[in-house]
């Protein structure tokens, strides 16, 4: 019951080990314990269009007590201005353009792509560009559209909440997704995942 | 035809170098030396032709055709960026416009000439496979008007040399050379 029953992409076996290791060694959630966040889907209007903001939030102690503050941003709006091939030479600043004091820097701006001449590590981020854009007045808030929590809190296991308002008993805040941590580079990855992050 | 000459240099120092080499795309010592003078001889022709359209001797005609050549030396968009010491901003001139503005100086007589004709540096590797290097001269201008008025300037050139692999056919033969082509121009007045 604590599962959306919905939801076939969850194993039925990986149910049943999850909730025997949680029953056998029972772990309680601890409100600020961490490794626990909320993802809010939100709709802000630009230009007088709606847009999805997803805004991931996690609860942070400040002075006598604590509260919610955004931790990251994703917002598909802004995946445009940073796209870039990476499998094409493209184009590049060559390796000797600091002896003509990168008067080449010119072409390169007139280029509608700049983000190919970013280095491969850089990682776009959009909680800037959406505080920017809010400074400005070109996103305005309209709506909370849907939350989730994801947690990290049970050893070895990555479980989401979500709510389902529907008729019948599987209702209310339900395991939407649950996946088994085998190490830390698979806990990484489906951070990134859950970061919509590319790379 | 002068495209010709270069290939012809080219195919004289590949003779030298051994073959496994040229099948790859490292460029060994000698041949190096032998990009090395051909990037310098077109810097040299470079420095003639600019001579040539600077000169107020030279009809229009000719100027125009000459402008063509050493537009030939160029890659496509390349350019000259001319800072001053009096001004520091960069300007940005097409190679075609900036031999028009050397045309449309109003001096009677000018003398141009380039000297300290030397690489400044290695080539290296773009992401394209092709090399780049930059070679750096200084050019001595004067002009004198009719009427006693002269200016003197000395400015460092550093000039863009790319350097690429090509193939061409020669009498059924496919043959590939190395082939070099000026880039962009960094043009600085100099106190010297």
């Amino acid at each position: 019951m604590l599962f959306d029953a919905d939801n076939r992409g969850i194993n039925n076996d990986l149910k049943v080990q999850f909730a025997k290791e949680v029953l056998e060694k029972p772990v309680l959630l601890d409100f600020h314990g961490g490794n626990w966040y909320s993802e809010v889907h939100t709709t802000f209007t630009v230009n007088g269009k709606n847009q999805t903001v997803i805004l991931f939030m996690e609860l942070e102690k400040d002075h006598l007590g604590s509260k919610w503050v955004i931790s990251r941003v994703h917002a598909d709006m802004f995946d445009p201005y940073f796209q870039r091939d990476t499998l094409r030479v493209g184009k590049f600043i060559h390796p000797l353009s600091h002896e003509l004091d990168f008067m080449n820097l010119r072409k390169a701006f007139a280029n509608d792509s700049v983000s190919q001449f970013t280095v491969k590590r850089f990682v776009p981020d959009h909680l800037s560009l959406f505080l920017y854009e809010i400074k400005k007045g070109n996103l305005k808030f309209k709506t909370v559209d849907e939350v989730k929590f994801h947690f990290f809190q049970v050893s070895g296991w990555y479980f989401e909440l979500s709510e389902f308002n529907r008729p019948g008993y599987n209702t209310g805040w339900l395991i939407s997704n649950l996946v088994k941590l085998n190490n830390e580079t698979e806990k990484n990855l489906l951070r990134k995942f859950l970061y919509y992050e590319r790379k | 035809m002068s495209h010709y000459k270069y290939i012809v240099v080219l195919f004289l120092s590949l003779l030298t170098i051994d073959r496994a080499m040229a099948q790859s795309a490292e460029i060994s010592p000698a041949r190096k030396q032998a990009i090395d003078s051909l990037a310098l001889e077109k810097v040299r022709d470079l420095s003639k032709y600019i001579s040539i359209i600077g000169n107020k001797k030279t009809p229009y005609s000719e100027a125009t055709r000459v402008m063509d050549r050493a537009e030939e030396l160029f890659a496509p968009d390349a350019e000259m960026g001319v800072s001053s010491l009096n001004r520091k901003e960069v300007n940005y001139y097409k190679v075609r416009k900036y031999f028009e503005r050397l045309i449309a100086l109003n001096y009677d007589r000018v003398s141009i000439t380039w000297y300290d004709i030397h690489y400044i540096s290695d080539l290296e590797r773009q992401p394209d496979g092709r090399y780049v290097g930059v070679v750096t001269i200084y050019q001595r201008f004067e002009g004198e008007s009719d009427d006693g008025m002269k200016y003197k300037d000395t400015t460092k050139k550093d000039i863009t040399i790319y350097v690429e692999r090509k193939k061409t056919q020669i009498q059924g033969r496919i043959v590939e050379f190395w082939d070099v082509m000026l880039g962009d121009i960094r043009v600085t007045e100099t106190s010297a």
